[in-house]
């Protein structure tokens, strides 16, 4: 079934049966209800030719010659005899008439494609309506013609085949405007392939090109201009609104009402355009503020606003992207740093192992026992630098993870005093410590802080005049702490402060003893990890470093 | 005598450790990664492992996970990563205790000697009614004596007493204030000062490397407080 509704050799079968069954069924109408109302269905009628109104209206009126009447008598006596057969042969025609009719409207615009417009479907509809439209008219004024004229014609062999093909015209017109029609809403685009649809879109399109030059030309004009032109516009509606009130006599109290309603209305808009700046101030200071995902919601902004807001959102995406770039890089570089690290431990357990292996050998040579000294003293400070160096790369790209809970510093200044009681005696320092007298809570990661703590601690040892003393003062502040160190440094501080909190940078410039020359770094590392801050000053000898925590 | 195994893919480690271990009278077995020491622990008798982390093959955790299923032998770990995260995952595997590289030889050594006590005397003690106990730690309150891993350990009377203060609390932070207030029974006025320096002590005599103590811990800020490792 499917296929013969997409075959075009079928269909084309059909449409020709359609239009000879249409018009059979025409035919056999007509002259079938001719019959009836000449002849009633009665089968034992007898034929009166000279006194039907056929002859009456066509012969007897009309001087003709007998050939012509001849040819009437034959047609009387067609339609006489066949008086039974007529209706019921229309009857039968109809239903086959509709029957193609059907199947012609079900396999319009099919093809074995698929659903597709062809050849005519594809012309604009008014055009192919228009033509069969006309086909239809001329078909039925031939028609009228014929009727009306049927009796002057001189042979009614023309007539008959002139009304024949006037019917089977307009049946075809019909037919076939009925058959484009379904194909093309069987496409489901009746309207696509119209004048008017394509005169519409042309309008719509020309519309939308006018506005967008338009909003173009608005967008163009300087801000100050435009807030001009919308006072000037104000004070215009303001002006007119007075002349009209002026003007009216007995509605002053309307117009004047109006004219409230429309600077009510410039008030209402004034309001909202502060609150969006406001909303837009308030973007401005997150983002100065270092609030990276904080979006300007554009949607209810207008105009001008608007495209700040954008282009407050576009900073916002560059810089949090740079940012995290950033972020990638520094945490690349420690995953390198901290790899290369393991990596060397390996060997240096080796190192180490085997210089204390040697330092157990009876050895003659006083100088190879020397030469085992420095080998073991060398490779303690490697050690130490391996650790110190995965601590500062961690400390300073912020991969570290810190958990901050409060804390009383006073206790913990309390433990790193007893964990290096002895080292600083040992070292000959004095301590003098000045804690507050009740506890001192702050915000910081313990071991963090501790590690904090144990470097300037270890510096004060490694660093600190015999025979002076190290301060301690711990000071409460209205919001955290500030604890300072201070001690007076062995060799001389001639290089400035900030760049004795590089990496690698020591006092005593010539890089010998032990160290690794990243404990204030790491220190100062640690601590912004945790939120405060490290402040360094050198005044002569005197070497003073505070700590701020915030609470 | 006892047999150490000594498992790690760098044989220069391997006899380094040889070296020290024989000398301490130890026989020493060798493996190169986590399958052969399987097998010789399969074989023959073996007290004490030493078991390094990243080798090739089957790595330190597997083979001591695979090795716990059948037997409590002492697994001390070798790590070359200092992270937390590696040092607890170790111990709740089934490792006693752990070492990280670059180690110094003699911290090893200490490590050796207290889990092969602990691994002798498994059961051997008999529990005093009044000792107190943490890891290698017990106080016999009776005999005021303290042992650590079968050790005696001889205390002043002040670390005595902070000692069985954290003893009767495992797990409680104390802060020096309240040390100090419990053990001298009288107020700090600025004198709990010298509770670190006890605690220092203490740790020194207790742990075999006081700068990461294992039992003993100091928690920054609050206080201290006397726990296991990894429990």
């Amino acid at each position: 079934m499917k296929k013969l509704l997409e075959s075009k050799g079928w269909r084309a079968l059909a449409l020709f049966l359609c239009l000879v069954f249409g018009l059979m069924t025409v035919a056999c109408g007509a002259c079938g209800l001719y019959d009836y109302f000449e002849f009633g269905m009665d089968p034992g009628a007898e034929p009166n030719y000279t006194e039907s109104d056929f002859y009456y209206a066509y012969v007897h009126e009309r001087p003709l010659s007998s050939r012509l009447e001849d040819g009437y008598v034959n047609l009387y006596m067609f339609l006489f005899n066949g008086r039974m057969v007529f209706l019921p042969l229309a009857g039968a025609g109809l239903l086959l008439t509709l029957a193609l009719f059907a199947f012609l409207l079900a396999s319009a615009g099919r093809t074995p494609e698929g659903v597709e417009l062809r050849g005519v479907h594809r012309w604009p509809l008014e055009v192919y309506a228009g033509l069969l439209a006309a086909v239809f008219l001329v078909g039925l004024m031939v028609l009228f013609w014929i009727v009306e004229e049927i009796g002057y014609i001189a042979y009614l062999g023309i007539a008959i085949p002139g009304l024949a093909a006037a019917v089977l015209a307009m049946g075809a017109a019909v037919l076939l405007l009925c058959m484009t029609l379904a194909a093309r809403i069987r496409a489901g685009q009746w309207w696509k392939n119209t004048v008017c649809y394509f005169l519409l879109r042309l309008c719509g399109r020309l519309l939308r090109a006018l506005g967008r030059t338009l909003i173009a030309a608005v967008r163009a004009i300087p801000v100050a201009w435009k807030l001009a032109l919308v006072f000037c516009g104000v004070s215009l509606i303001n002006i007119f609104g007075i002349v009209l009130m002026v003007e009216s006599r007995g509605y002053e109290g309307f117009w004047l009402f109006a004219l409230f309603l429309v600077d009510l209305a410039g008030l209402a808009a004034s309001l909202l355009l502060g609150v969006q700046l406001r909303r837009l101030r308030q973007a401005g200071q997150a983002m100065a503020a270092g609030d990276l995902s904080y979006t300007v919601d554009t949607q209810k902004l207008w105009g001008e606003l608007k495209a700040h807001g954008e282009d407050l959102n576009a900073v916002r995406a560059g810089l949090s992207r740079a940012v995290n770039e950033r972020m990638r890089s520094e945490r690349f570089k420690t995953e390198l740093i901290t790899n290369v690290s393991h990596d060397l431990k390996t060997p240096l357990t080796s190192i180490v192992n085997y210089v204390d292996l040697l330092k157990k050998e009876e050895i003659e040579s006083p100088q190879a026992r020397e030469y085992i000294k420095v080998l073991d003293r060398q490779s303690q400070r490697l050690r130490k630098l391996t650790e110190d160096l995965v601590d500062a790369s961690k400390a300073s790209s912020g991969v570290l993870p810190v958990s901050l809970e409060t804390l009383d510093l006073r206790e913990l200044v309390t433990q790193a005093g007893g964990e290096y009681a002895e080292r600083l005696s040992r070292a000959g320092v004095e301590t003098v410590t000045t804690l507050p007298e009740g506890e001192c809570p702050i915000r910081a990661d313990g071991r963090l802080l501790w590690r904090v703590l144990d470097n300037l601690f270890l510096n004060v040892c490694k660093y600190a005049q015999s025979g002076t003393r190290f301060y301690v003062n711990l000071q409460p502040m209205d919001h955290g702490a500030a604890l300072t160190l201070r001690n007076i440094s062995r060799e001389p501080l001639n290089i400035p402060a900030e760049e004795l909190m590089e990496r690698f940078v020591r006092g005593d410039r010539s890089r010998s003893g032990e160290g690794s020359g990243l404990g204030l770094s790491i220190a100062r590392s640690l601590m912004e990890c945790m939120g405060g801050s490290l402040d360094l000053s050198l005044d002569g000898d005197l070497f003073k470093v505070t700590l701020y925590f915030p609470q | 005598m006892y047999t150490t195994l000594i498992c790690d893919d760098e044989p220069d480690i391997r006899s380094a450790l040889r070296i020290y271990l024989t000398g301490e009278g130890y026989a020493v077995r060798e493996a190169s990664n986590g399958m052969e020491a399987l097998e010789i622990l399969s074989r023959e008798e073996i007290h004490l492992v030493l078991m390094d982390i990243m080798m090739p093959g089957m790595d330190g955790m597997t083979a001591t996970a695979k090795l716990r299923q059948h037997s409590n032998v002492p697994v001390i770990l070798i790590t070359a990563k200092s992270e937390d995260t590696d040092k607890i995952a170790g111990l709740t595997l089934g490792a006693d205790d752990y070492v990280c590289k670059p180690f110094n030889p003699l911290e090893v050594l200490a490590r050796v000697r207290a889990q092969l006590r602990r691994y002798a005397m498994l059961g051997g003690m008999p529990a005093a009614s009044s000792a107190l106990r943490c890891g290698g730690i017990r106080m016999d309150d009776e005999g005021k004596t303290v042992t650590n891993w079968g050790e005696e350990v001889s205390l002043t009377p002040t670390e005595y007493d902070i000692l069985r203060l954290l003893l009767q609390h495992p797990g409680k932070v104390f802060s020096s204030r309240e040390i100090y207030q419990k053990v001298w029974r009288e107020a700090p006025l600025s004198a709990e000062g010298t509770v670190p320096v006890h605690i220092r002590h203490l740790r020194e005599k207790l742990e075999i490397d006081p700068a990461n103590p294992r039992y003993l811990k100091v928690v920054w800020g609050k206080g201290y407080k006397l726990e296991e490792d990894g429990k």
